[in-house]
């Protein structure tokens, strides 16, 4: 359930080489996204708070639209932060 | 209220969320508010989740905990202008909000038990204080010089261990290893303070024997 496109170094040619994985969400397995467990939108949160993007979420358009409504209710609701400074 | 208008029958839910020093009383008018309004508008309640004391993501009417209950019900849509006026209006109330479920499950025979109602013994919040305090760096902090002296240590450390894996190079066959384990733990010498430097000469002594 973690951000699905991990980079890594590839050390030596100076480029960063990115394995994409599928989107989490497409899978046969695949959790459903609910504003109502915070515990598992945190992986789709900045440790500022921010909504995670596309390009490191890996998730595709319609579950990522999914993930940002449920981020969005559950800051409406104290599940989650809007912000986080320290 | 109810009027026999062309509002869909539809599934709702409800979040809301009681000031931890509530009182029970409090929870049960609201909780009792909620039931009397699904049934006046002629809805039903499906599903009644408590879910207890909960931290709060961010502090709310200065409330660093809330008791959450989810309320899932089907009716129409003047139950929700309604409630919300409700929980508008009542006390102990911080937030609510009202999700209108998409994928209305099959209708399935609510139990009293899947309706029922939690009340929790109000808790005063004691931690607020040192929360506060913390959040603004009022906690009396540790004096600087020993944070120093920390650090040192901890140099001092890593001296040694850095010194130590050159050492097991230089035992392998590779005379490099140690001198550059020896040049690491110079170059971090003066950098420390007095405690630091015995570690140093301890380090240098075990290269000197390999």
């Amino acid at each position: 359930m973690k951000p699905a496109a991990r980079e890594e170094e590839d050390e030596g040619t100076g480029f960063r080489r990115t394995r994409r994985r599928g989107c989490a969400f497409c899978r046969d397995d695949a959790p459903t996204i609910e504003y109502k467990d915070p515990q598992m939108l945190r992986y789709y949160i900045t440790e500022r708070g921010k909504i995670v993007p596309r390009r490191v979420s890996g998730a595709c358009a319609k579950h990522q639209r999914a993930i940002t409504t449920a981020i969005k209710r559950a800051r409406n609701i104290a599940l989650l932060p809007f912000t986080m400074n320290d | 209220m109810s009027t026999e208008s062309a509002q869909p029958f539809r599934h709702y839910e409800t979040i809301y969320v009681l000031a931890p020093n509530s009182p029970t009383a409090a929870s049960k008018k609201v909780s009792g508010r909620v039931e009397e309004i699904v049934a006046k508008e002629g809805g039903k309640l499906t599903r009644v989740e408590n879910w207890g004391h909960r931290k709060l993501a961010y502090p709310v009417r200065k409330f660093t905990r809330g008791v959450y209950v989810y309320v899932q019900y089907q009716g129409r849509g003047m139950i929700v202008t309604e409630l919300e006026r409700n929980l508008r209006i009542l006390e102990g109330v911080l937030k609510f909000q009202t999700i209108k479920l998409d994928t209305p499950k099959e209708a399935e025979a609510a139990t009293d038990e899947d309706v029922a109602f939690e009340h929790f013994d109000p808790v005063e919040e004691e931690e607020t204080i040192a929360a506060k305090a913390r959040a603004l760096g009022l906690e009396p902090r540790k004096p600087r010089n020993e944070d120093g002296e920390a650090k040192a240590a901890d140099g001092a450390k890593d001296g040694e261990a850095e010194a130590a894996d050159s050492a097991k190079d230089g035992e392998a066959g590779a005379a490099d290893g140690a001198k550059d384990g020896e040049a690491k733990a110079a170059d971090k010498a003066p950098a420390k303070t007095e405690e630091a430097k015995p570690a140093a000469d301890a380090a240098e002594k075990t290269e000197d024997k390999s």
